[in-house]
């Protein structure tokens, strides 16, 4: 069965490798792109036509919420926003779920959470799956 | 004057300049709706540019002009509208008029208004050619928003008027009527099917799904349909807002909410109820611990408070709205795992009875933080709220790394500052800049460091991590560390420790590092400078200086004689007798070992000078498109005048010529531009008669053959007319009626250069008043460069420039004449030559000879200047001669001594001896001497009026 395609969207190098770790730990998930701004995440939701997208919330040229608002036009692809303000209840966070976001994830330690395989990857993975209609995964 | 506030001004001033330059010759060309994209967008921006240029000194009224011009042309960039000729020449109105305000503004340092009548004029063009009010201020944010979301602007429009059209009548889905279901269905599938082909995925999907989730027109929804209807209608508000604000047209929101409002109205008490109900099952299953059942129960309270919400936005209570989210979110989260309370739900029952009460967006914020104080796995401190950060164990920390810190984060770091004393630091680092670093840095962070959170930084388009680190290191050894780590500041940019005032300690500060650093160095680094002019003159007169100095040097050093005399010696001590020989010859010898080391190394300096002076003139150089610049635009205005139509090619543009050239060069270009449009050019009936297209060609090329540059102006038009040129030649007395007849067509074109002369029928505003060519040819003269021209009966003319590139140097021949040396400009110098006296003879009152196979008429230079003084000794049986010459004339100068070849250094002439004719230039040369350098062209003339007014010469026997 083919593989559900992600994009990650994300200003830091690091947090972008970190991420694509995260999926590449579960076959049926599969990152397709990187983009480090909203602008060239759009471009790359052209392009790519993802599932869905793994998005940042603070970056440069175009923020997160900026490329949501076009998301909600433009894309079906579930989008999961991941951030270090992505508190539940934070402003941003709510700001993002009015804006179609099915689920925000927080950032463990800050916006580069080189913690956040260990703290949250089980969390992300779980809530792709769910957002694409994917049963459970184990450990679930 | 403030010296910053000066700089702005001068940095105005040659900035606006260079914009304006740019964009006349573009729209000044003939066909400007064939102007390619690429060219439209630079326009644009350059407009643009003058626009912002203006702002920062405060010139609105400029700027109201090039926003109304960049305006203009932004429609033509959107592709709504043809860069037509009538607003091409619109736009070039304001170009003169943003060069006059630049021009007063430089002047008088003041803003002025715009000229009122062209700001209506373009305001007038700008909504002829479909721009609307509010476009005239769209916001650069929507303009942009509008790209992004789709390519063709028009077609959007479409789309969105579309959307604005049919979306309220979605709504009619909820209706007790089926014939308002039968037209919300039909709506759906239309706008469904448009957003596909518009490529909007999202919106086509809620479309297409909202008109599936219809039952068949003849079945009324149940409440669990409409549950879901309403939830997607609130969806599909959300996506008509955005996309109005999007794409700043209306795309409906306002019929839209309304027509939700007002279909709700029983749902909103039923949905209240359901939630309480809902509520209650969570309860139950909470106190009976039954997992299952509670995320049951707690799904559906999230499914139905978005199905409220939606009422609730359409009626634009955004607190209510934000509540419901919150309560959404929350219980979804618990739906999917996370741990309930009954705090949770009562915090929920508070927020459903309010709905019933209609006070839920009174209420909201103080439910809202109800919510999230009882929902368990919330993480993150609120905001501050007021702003401005709050005291942590008694420091200052910014509200947002406050906002992000968890409570375990917060508790580790109060830990960390009090009790174990550890130092609290901010450190701002760009990772991306050097990975090595980078990784050098985390590992400190993860190993040594305490690091407890980080928020990203943007600045300048580039985001940061601004790091919480706490260290044992005190701030000294801190700062060394970093230090070390990163020695050019590549990824730390900004350390300091946190105390109780908001700025803190600051440690490092790559910004002010480098702040400091620039103002110690004198200038900014570029690729390019702006160098004042006289300062380039200046160096180049040292230079040259220098070379004069160093002449005398090589004078001394290439002394023949002195080597000869040398040489001569040590023959002489070798044949000395031993004793004598002993003491002698070394001496000799280390004299000439001394004289050949001089010629070496005059030989080096020379030539490092001479390498020297050529990359002091290529300062000079500019590239020819500073001349040329003006000329596209005179020649529309031109064409336009007469009622013809030219093409401009222009050529080679990056050629490059001395700077003072250019200056001078611009008059004389104008002029044969002009003379090409006026008179040579044919109007278009004139030329389809004659069978040529009715739009002539003129080029302009500019080409560099090797120390020389020739200038092209060549048209397809009438060409020269030859018979008419004659006899206004004969008519007024530049030559006989005789002679006239003898001289071919070529010879006979060489008089339009006589001063005085015009064959134009009218003298018409822009020429023909026959002072220009023969200034024309003078300037070109004095630039020592000269003028060729070629010209077929009906078929054209071309001019032909030919320059130095470098107008600095002049090689010539200096003579002796009278005990004076002067100087004649090697470009006329055809040879040099000894005549034995006796092959001089005397014809009438011209005094000629044999030279090469023809007849050389000679002239005493002494005599053609009017030097008077001791007449030339006879007494060598030779007679030094310099046989001059222009391609024309060839004569021979009597000189008394021919002295050398030289590469002089013009210096300018003081105004009363640039008055005296043939009198060219002055010079020094290597012993301090002043040496007048002649002008070759007038030295011909005078001797050619000699020529003409003397009887025949009659051929030489041979002898």
């Amino acid at each position: 069965m083919s593989t559900k395609k992600i994009l990650v969207v994300d200003d830091s190098l690091i947090m972008r490798t970190i991420i694509k770790d995260i999926v590449a730990s579960d076959p049926e998930l599969e990152v397709v792109g990187f983009a480090e701004n909203g602008k060239v995440g759009l471009q790359r939701v052209r392009e790519l036509k993802p599932d869905a997208i793994l998005l940042d919330l603070e970056m440069p040229e175009m923020s997160g919420l900026e490329m949501l608002k076009r998301l909600m036009l433009l894309s079906r692809a579930k989008v999961i926003v991941v951030s270090s303000v992505g508190q539940t209840g934070s402003p941003q966070a709510m700001e993002a779920r009015r804006l179609g976001a099915v689920d925000v994830i927080a950032k463990p330690s800050g916006a580069m959470s080189l913690d956040l395989q260990d703290k949250k990857g089980h969390e992300i993975v779980q809530a792709l799956r769910r957002a694409l209609a994917l049963a459970p995964g184990p450990g679930a | 004057m403030d010296t910053l506030a000066e700089t702005l001004w001068q940095e105005f001033a040659v900035e606006a300049e260079e914009h304006l330059q740019a964009i006349e010759p573009v729209l000044a060309r003939a066909d400007p709706e064939h102007i390619g994209e690429a060219e439209i967008a630079q326009l644009f921006r350059s407009f643009h540019s003058v626009k912002g240029l203006a702002r920062v000194l405060g010139l609105v009224g400029m700027e109201e002009v090039a926003h109304r011009a960049e305006n203009l042309l932004g429609l033509v960039r959107e592709g709504r509208a043809a860069l037509t000729a009538e607003r091409a020449d619109l736009l070039l109105q304001s170009v003169d008029a943003l060069k006059r305000m630049r021009d007063r503004a430089i002047a008088e340092r003041r803003d002025e208004p715009g000229d009122n009548a062209l700001l209506a004029r373009l305001a007038a063009a700008f909504a002829h050619a479909g721009g609307s009010e509010e476009e005239q201020q769209p916001p650069a944010g929507v303009a942009e928003a509008r790209l992004e979301l789709h390519d063709d602007p028009e077609m959007l429009a479409i789309f969105v008027e579309m959307v604005k059209s049919r979306g309220s009548e979605l709504c009619g889905g909820l209706s007790a009527e089926a014939g308002e279901r039968e037209v919300a269905a039909d709506a759906a599938a239309t706008l469904g099917h448009a957003a596909t082909v518009m490529g909007f995925d999202a919106l086509a999907e809620s479309f297409g799904g909202f008109e599936r989730l219809l039952p068949p027109s003849d079945t009324e929804p149940d409440e669990r349909v409409r549950e879901e209807l309403l939830a997607r209608l609130g969806d599909i508000r959300l996506q008509v807002e955005l996309l109005g604000e999007m794409t700043g047209q209306d795309a409906g929101i306002g019929e839209f909410s309304a027509a939700l409002t007002e279909r709700i109205g029983a749902d909103r008490r039923r949905l209240a109820a359901a939630l309480t109900d809902a509520n209650r099952q969570l309860r139950a299953a909470l106190a009976t611990g039954d997992g299952p059942a509670a995320a049951e129960a707690a799904a559906t309270v999230a499914r139905l408070a978005r199905a409220l919400r939606a009422g609730v936005a359409a009626q634009s209570a955004d607190h209510a709205t934000e509540v419901l989210l919150l309560v959404e979110d929350l219980y979804s989260r618990v739906a999917h795992g996370a741990p309930a309370s009954t705090a949770l739900a009562d915090a929920a029952d508070a927020v459903f009875a309010q709905i019933a009460e209609e006070g839920l967006d009174e209420a909201a914020a103080e439910l809202a933080r109800l919510l999230r104080a009882s929902f368990a796995g919330a993480g993150g401190r609120a905001a501050g709220g007021e702003g401005g950060a709050r005291l942590v164990a008694g420091l200052n920390l910014p509200d947002e790394l406050l906002a992000i810190l968890s409570d375990d984060n917060l508790a580790e770091f109060e830990r960390g500052v009090l009790a174990v004393g550890l130092q609290p630091y901010a450190i701002l680092a760009h990772l991306e800049a050097d990975s090595d670093i980078a990784g050098h840095f985390i590992d400190w962070l993860s190993g040594e460091a305490r690091a407890i959170t980080n928020r990203t930084v943007i600045t300048d388009g580039e985001s940061s991590f601004e790091f919480l680190v706490l260290s044992p290191l005190m701030p000294n050894a801190l700062a060394e560390l970093l230090r070390a780590l990163d020695p050019e500041h590549r990824c730390i940019r900004r350390v300091r420790r946190l105390t109780a005032s908001a700025e803190g300690e600051p440690l490092l500060d790559r910004a002010a590092s480098e702040r400091a650093d620039a103002a110690a160095r004198p200038s900014g680094f570029a690729n390019l400078l702006r160098v004042r002019g006289e300062l380039v003159d200046a160096f180049l007169d040292e230079i040259g200086e220098l070379r004069i100095s160093l002449s005398g040097l090589t004078e001394g050093a290439r002394d023949a004689d002195l080597r000869k005399e040398l040489a001569r010696c040590r023959r002489f001590a070798e044949r000395l007798p031993d004793e004598q020989r002993r003491e002698l010859l070394p001496l000799l010898l280390r004299f000439e070992e001394r004289d050949r080391w001089l010629r070496d190394t005059e030989e080096r300096l020379s030539a490092g000078l001479s390498r020297l002076h050529q990359s002091a003139l290529e300062l000079r150089v500019v590239p020819v498109e500073v001349v040329f610049n003006r000329l596209p635009r005179l020649v529309r205005d031109l064409a336009q005048r007469q009622g013809k139509s030219i093409e401009l090619v222009v050529e080679g543009q990056e050629v490059r010529v001395d700077r003072s050239m250019v200056e001078a060069l611009a008059d004389p270009l104008i002029h044969l531009v002009r003379n090409a449009v006026d008179h040579g050019i044919e109007p278009p009936e004139e030329r389809r008669a004659a069978g040529k297209p009715e739009r002539a060609r003129l080029r302009l090329r500019a080409a560099k053959r090797g120390a020389e540059i020739d200038i092209e102006i060549a048209d397809d038009g009438r060409g020269l007319d030859a018979e008419a040129i004659r006899a206004k030649a004969v008519a007024r007395g530049l030559v006989t009626a005789a002679r006239a007849a003898e001289l071919a067509d070529e010879e006979i074109f060489q008089f339009i250069f006589a001063p005085g002369l015009s064959t134009a029928a009218t003298v018409t505003e822009t020429s023909g008043r026959g002072v220009g060519m023969d200034v024309v040819l003078n300037t070109v003269r004095r630039c020592n460069g000269n003028i060729t021209l070629r010209s077929v009966r009906g078929r054209g003319t071309a001019f032909v420039l030919t320059l130095p590139v470098s107008a600095a140097l002049q090689s010539t021949l200096i003579v002796r004449i009278n005990g004076q040396s002067l100087a004649i400009p090697e470009q006329h110098v055809i040879a040099v030559a000894e005549i034995e006296r006796e092959a001089i003879r005397q014809v009438g009152a011209q005094r000629a000879t044999r030279y090469r196979d023809s007849t050389l008429p000679l002239y005493s230079l002494a005599g053609l200047l009017g030097i008077t003084g001791e007449a030339p000794s006879a007494a060598s049986s030779a007679q030094p001669i310099v046989v001059a010459g222009n391609g024309r004339q060839t004569i021979g100068l009597e000189v008394d001594e021919i002295e050398q070849r030289r590469e002089l250094f013009l210096k300018p002439l003081h105004p009363l001896l640039a008055r005296f004719p043939t009198i060219g230039g002055a010079s020094v040369v290597g012993d301090g001497r002043v040496v007048l350098v002649l002008d070759g062209e007038q030295l011909l003339d005078l001797a050619a009026r000699g020529i003409e007014r003397a009887a025949p010469v009659e051929p030489l026997a041979a002898s």
